[in-house]
This record gives C-alpha cells, sequence and structure tokens, in this order.
C-alpha cells in the first residue's frame, strides 16, 4: 500500500505527537526538516552571537577564579554552537551558508545578545538570568522528536546548570558588596528586565506554535515565562534588586503573574537586527570571520569554507 | 573537512558511548579537539576517534527485526518448562526417585 | 630561606606568572572568534591552561610574601610586571561598542607566538622540576605534565602553515620575521636568578635556555625550510638579529598599556573589594 505525500506527513506527525522520535537518516517531511534546521540554527546562532557579549568580560574579570570560570563558560558557548552546527549539516546545510546568511541578516537569533554590556554586573546578571531562562526552554527540548538534537539537549543542559550558578555567585557577591557594587547590580537590573522578560516570546498559543505542533517544543512561550517567574522574582528580590516593573504581581485568583506587556513589535525588530548592538556584534563577527578565511581555505584547499 | 566521530568510556569496565562528532583538517588535531569538545571536564578515561567514513551504519528494519519469530533463541521461548515441570510433580508420566537407573 | 634568596625566588615566581598569564589573556581573546568553532574551544583551552599555571605561581609567591595570589596579578603598578614583551601584543580584533574595531586577525602570529612560547616554556619547566625548593618542584611536575599537550597542538598547526597552501605559509613567514626579536626577549633573565641557580632552585637561567631551545626548534624549521635567527658557528649559536628586551625589568611597550587597562578596570573600582 503506498501512501500520497500527504498521507505520510499526516502519518509521522501522528507518531511524532505520540512520542516517535526522528534519527537524520531517516525520512521525514520536508516542512520538518525545514523547521528542525531554522529551530537548531537559530539555537546555534544564539550560542555563538552569545559568546560575543561575555568575551569582552574574560579579560577585565576581577579576579583568577572569575578570569578562569568566564573563559570556559564563553567556550562552552562556543562548544555547543559546534554541536549545533554538526547537527544540522547532518541534515544537508553548510556552515559556510549559515555564516553567510548570519551576516545578511537573513537568520535570527535571540534578542539578549542584541544589546550592550557596559559593566561587570551586567555581565554576571545576564549570564544568571538569560541562562536560567534558556535551562528552562531546554530542560523539555532533551525530548525533542528530532533525537540528535534531543541527545545534545542532554549535554547542553549539564554544561548549562554551571553557568547559571556561575552567574548567580558573581550576583550574589556584588549584593553582598560596597554600596558602589550594589549600585552597579541595580543598573543593570534596570537594563536587563525587560530584555530577559522578551527573551521568552509572545504569548502564542500552542496550536499556532509549529514548534510544540511537531514535538521540538514542549512548552508554550508564556508557560516558560510563568514558570521563571515563579521561581526567580523572590530569589531576585532576596538580593535587595528592585525589579523595574511596578505592574509585575502574582494573581492568588488567576494563578499568574501579571507584568508589563513587552513591545513585541520592538522585540521583532531587534532580532531583526535593529537592536542597540546588533550592527557592532555583527560587523565584529564578519570581520573576524573573513579575515581568518585564509586559514579555513589552507584547511581545506580552496574550495570549501568552514565556520 | 574530515568528519570524525567520538565514542567515549567514563568508567572502569564501562561501555563506550557515543557522544557526537566533529570536523578536523588531521588526525592529531581530531585527537586533539575529541579531548576539549567530549571531555574538558575530564569525563574521559578513554575515547575511541572513528573517521565517519569508516563507520558502516545499518538501519534497514527487516534486516535487524526480521518478521519470523525467533524464540528458539531466547529465554522467553523455554517459558515451558515451567508448565511441564508442574505436570511432573503432579504425577502425571512420573516415576519414583532414580526410577530410570540401568 | 635568607630575604635575598626569598626576594630572588618571589621575582623568578612573578616573571614565570606574568608571562603565562600574559599569553593566557591574549590567547583568550580568540575565544568566539577563531578561525573554526572546533579549534576555537581548543585554543580556549590552551588559554585557560595558562591562566591556571599563572595562578600557581602566584600562589607560590604569595606563600613567600604574605600577600594575596590576585592582588600580585591585579594590583602591582604597570611597570611592575616581567612578562617577555611579545607576549603582551593583541593578535586579535578589538570590539568596540560604536562599531569601530581596530586591529587585524593574525592566526599565524598567535599560533607562532604561542608554539614558540611553548617550546621555552617546556625547557624552562624542565630546570625546576627537581628544584631545590619543594613547593616549586611539586607544582612545576603537574604544569609539566600539562604542556606537553600545548607542544602536540602548536606541531599539528605549525605543519598546516608551513605547508597547506603559499598564503598560509607566506602569513607564517610574516609572522616569524616579525616576532622574531620579541620571542629572543624570552631569553632575558630575572635579577637574582645566579643566586636562585646557586641554591638549587633552578638548574638554568633563562638566558642559558636560548642555546637548547635553538638545538630544539632547528628541527622544526629544517623540516618546513624555514629560518632561524641565528646561525651555527662550530658548536655556538650566533643570533643575527637584535633581540627586543626589557620585559623582565618592566619595560613594555603600547600592548601593555591597554592590556593593563582592559585587565584592572573592574578590580580598580574595588580593590580591596569582593569580586
Amino acid at each position: 500500500m503506498s501512501m500520497s505525500y500527504e498521507e505520510r506527513v499526516q502519518e509521522f506527525k501522528e507518531r511524532i505527537q505520540a512520542g516517535y522520535k526522528v534519527e537524520a537518516h531517516e525520512w521525514m517531511p520536508d516542512e520538518y526538516r525545514k523547521l528542525v534546521i531554522k529551530f537548531i540554527e537559530r539555537h546555534a546562532l544564539s550560542e555563538l552571537m552569545g559568546a560575543l557579549p561575555e568575551r569582552s568580560w574574560i579579560l577585565r574579570a576581577p579576579t583568577l577564579h572569575r578570569k578562569l570560570a568566564v573563559a570556559s563558560k564563553v567556550q562552552d558557548e562556543v562548544g555547543h554552537a559546534q554541536l549545533l552546527l554538526r547537527l544540522i549539516e547532518d541534515l544537508g546545510r553548510r556552515r559556510e551558508d549559515v555564516m553567510t546568511d548570519l551576516f545578511s541578516g537573513k537568520s535570527k537569533f535571540h534578542n539578549v545578545f542584541h544589546y550592550q554590556m557596559p559593566t561587570w554586573a551586567d555581565m554576571g546578571l545576564f549570564v544568571w538570568w538569560v541562562d536560567s531562562a534558556s535551562l528552562f526552554a531546554q530542560s523539555g527540548l532533551r525530548r525533542a522528536s528530532y533525537a540528535p538534537y534531543a541527545r545534545t539537549m542532554v549535554k547542553v543542559c549539564w554544561e548549562e546548570a554551571f553557568h547559571l550558578k556561575h552567574g548567580e555567585d558573581i550576583v550574589l557577591t556584588l549584593a553582598m558588596g560596597t554600596k558602589q557594587q550594589r549600585a552597579m547590580l541595580q543598573e543593570a537590573a534596570n537594563r536587563w528586565w525587560e530584555p530577559v522578560m522578551m527573551f521568552f516570546g509572545p504569548d502564542t498559543p500552542a496550536e499556532n506554535d509549529d514548534a510544540i505542533q511537531w514535538g521540538l517544543k514542549e512548552k508554550s512561550n508564556e508557560e516558560l515565562r510563568q514558570a521563571w517567574l515563579t521561581r526567580y522574582v523572590k530569589q531576585i528580590r532576596e538580593l535587595g534588586i528592585t525589579i523595574p516593573d511596578p505592574k509585575l504581581r502574582y494573581d492568588e485568583e488567576k494563578q499568574r503573574w501579571e507584568y508589563t506587556m513587552p513591545d513585541w513589535q520592538k522585540l521583532y525588530a531587534i532580532v531583526s537586527g535593529h537592536g542597540p548592538a546588533s550592527y557592532q556584534r555583527l560587523s565584529f563577527r564578519q570581520l573576524s570571520y573573513e579575515e581568518s578565511a585564509w586559514v579555513r581555505q589552507a584547511i581545506l584547499g580552496e574550495k570549501a569554507l568552514v565556520a | 573537512m574530515p568528519i570524525y566521530e567520538v565514542f567515549r568510556q567514563e568508567e572502569e569496565a564501562g561501555y563506550l558511548r557515543h557522544e557526537g562528532s566533529l570536523e578536523a583538517p588531521s588526525a592529531e588535531l581530531a585527537v586533539h579537539y575529541a579531548r576539549e569538545l567530549y571531555s574538558r571536564r575530564s569525563e574521559a578515561i578513554r575515547l575511541w576517534v572513528v573517521p565517519r567514513e569508516a563507520i558502516i551504519e545499518v538501519t534497514d528494519h527487516d534486516f535487524l527485526q526480521p518478521p519470523l519469530e525467533r524464540t528458539h533463541r531466547m529465554g522467553e521461548g523455554y517459558r515451558v518448562t515451567v508448565a511441564k515441570r508442574r505436570q511432573l510433580r503432579q504425577g502425571a508420566g512420573a516415576g519414583k526417585e532414580g526410577q530410570h537407573d540401568a | 630561606m635568607t630575604p635575598d634568596v626569598q626576594e630572588a625566588l618571589c621575582r623568578y615566581l612573578l616573571t614565570l606568572a606574568d608571562d603565562e598569564l600574559v599569553i593566557g589573556l591574549r590567547d583568550a581573546e580568540w575565544t568566539g572568534i577563531a578561525p573554526m568553532v572546533e579549534e576555537d574551544v581548543a585554543f580556549s583551552s590552551l588559554a585557560q591552561d595558562e591562566i591556571g599555571h599563572a595562578r600557581l605561581c602566584y600562589t607560590l609567591a604569595a606563600e613567600l610574601t604574605g600577600r594575596d595570589p590576585d592582588h600580585l596579578a591585579y594590583l602591582r603598578p604597570k611597570a611592575a610586571y616581567y612578562h617577555a614583551r611579545v607576549l603582551e601584543e593583541r593578535a586579535t580584533i578589538m570590539y568596540d561598542p560604536e562599531g569601530k574595531h581596530s586591529g587585524k586577525v593574525q592566526w599565524a602570529k598567535a599560533i607562532t607566538r604561542r608554539f614558540l612560547y611553548d617550546l621555552f616554556d617546556n625547557l624552562r619547566l624542565e630546570a625546576l622540576l627537581a628544584s631545590s625548593y619543594e613547593p616549586l618542584a611539586n607544582a612545576m611536575r603537574k604544569v609539566y605534565s600539562e604542556e606537553r599537550y600545548h607542544l602536540w597542538h602548536g606541531e599539528a598547526w605549525w605543519k598546516t602553515l608551513a605547508t597547506s597552501s603559499t598564503i598560509a605559509r607566506e602569513h607564517l613567514e610574516t609572522a616569524l620575521t616579525a616576532l622574531w626579536p620579541g620571542i629572543l626577549g624570552f631569553f632575558e633573565d630575572a635579577p637574582g636568578e645566579d643566586t636562585l641557580q646557586s641554591e638549587g632552585i633552578i638548574a638554568a637561567r633563562t638566558a642559558h635556555l636560548l642555546t637548547p631551545w635553538l638545538e630544539r626548534a632547528q628541527s622544526y624549521f629544517t623540516q618546513y625550510q624555514l629560518s632561524l635567527p641565528a646561525q651555527k658557528v662550530g658548536e655556538n649559536w650566533q643570533v643575527t638579529i637584535e633581540p627586543l628586551t626589557g620585559g623582565r625589568v618592566g619595560q613594555h611597550g603600547a600592548g601593555w598599556d591597554e592590556l593593563y587597562e582592559e585587565m584592572t578596570m573592574v578590580r580598580r573600582l574595588e580593590p580591596e573589594g569582593t569580586w
């Protein structure tokens, strides 16, 4: 009995929704393949671009222990990018095309990496908030329908656990420090609250979220944001930090957090390359990439290029 | 650039497990990268770094999961021994102990 | 230990530590922007190793002086750092928040400097493995066992640069020409090394490592038809270019001005604070 393409797609989707896990060599609908590549690629680019704000702080880290911790954390991000790039290469997408689309602005990466990072407190807070937010999302990805990605997420989550502790340690130290250190921390919190709230994305219902329909994601954007707020608001306030959203409160009746709705148009503009540091970071990465082209060419012969 | 697959053993007498892959221009650098990517927290006591082309991937379902029953080579094919013992004890075809000698 | 021996040892330890810290920091700048992601992760570990070795040496110096290792690393005046000058030079682009990024991406410079430094560092470590100062001998044995792998990595890239393409080779030769004076600057003694040698704390003075270094480096050069800045005349080597010295007595260039500023800017906000 031979099925039509549409029938095969439907049957595949049902299997996925029943918990089936797909390997690289298997047949998959074009739509699924494209979605998986796009999803993983956005993740890979977020790791690659995520290294850039923090790497500036390796040299500036104020103790030898912190220097090693920051270097090792940034190294992990690059390591994650490597794992994810290999996954999409195995699906037929070349690294050099990933880089081309990154620099042309065609590909998007998470909003939080489009901002400046002006102080040490920014860096510590960023790591604590963004890595913990990512971990909420990534925990579910360990059960993603695309099995190579699910396996990779197990390793990534394990490493992220160290990251958020390292960020938290920096923040705690500042919160328990001098007046100047505490002031630096509060200013950083004022800058990063909105980006972190936007990070989870708008409240797209599960039925409209392709990534959920095809088994890549488990929870909706709003579920993740609510879970993060439940875990972290108390911890943040304990440090004496004032969260710069006067509307933020837990509604006991509705059993959910109320907050100032982020401007989703603004989020879209940022991830499309109009953030406060988008151009600066992309141009920096592009220059570094292009000026080392001769290295890749030497390794591969004149033809191919590699990230 | 050649792709290498990395297998990692984490404890004495443990199995080597596939952890992932990497690209490297040479076997020497592949070994170096394998340690950095898959054991930089000293997770490994042993690594196998294998060119992907050396791996033969077998995925044919009928080949690996043939449809005809093969219980003759599995323990569950021999549960009948439980029923047979029960029969023996209940006396059907049972002789006294030692009856079959010489 | 007499005061003058202690002073000489402390100065020597700071010199070691500063070399490792400075090359570690400059090499850590490749994290996130190396030519290939796999290499990015590997190179970052090499840099972190160096910073770890620096921390070990600052700790040894701290034990002698009663100061904190981080104090020694961060709070000395700019002219009281004793690393070789060539190590402070940046080989990457510097990120500018306004977008006016400066510098050039110099992978051949980074690899060449790293490899030739690792050859030097190996020889220096070998002269410390049997140090009469037990804590130093113990520490350096651990460092030595890690450094072996630095040379593996360096050898693989040395071969790649020397042989894989005309452009790569050109980059290598250009890097060598620019780096030679600074590389020869490794072989400058810290004050008091003769005292340390007579006490058996070091088996060889840094300046005396030049000949063994040339002997060891020679095969890597002749194998790929590259030239050393020295000629062998009978049993002796004659260096044919002027070394760039002064690092061991705190004389540095613009690269150090920039790096010292970056390195200390956060710490200086609260020098005695907890970070």
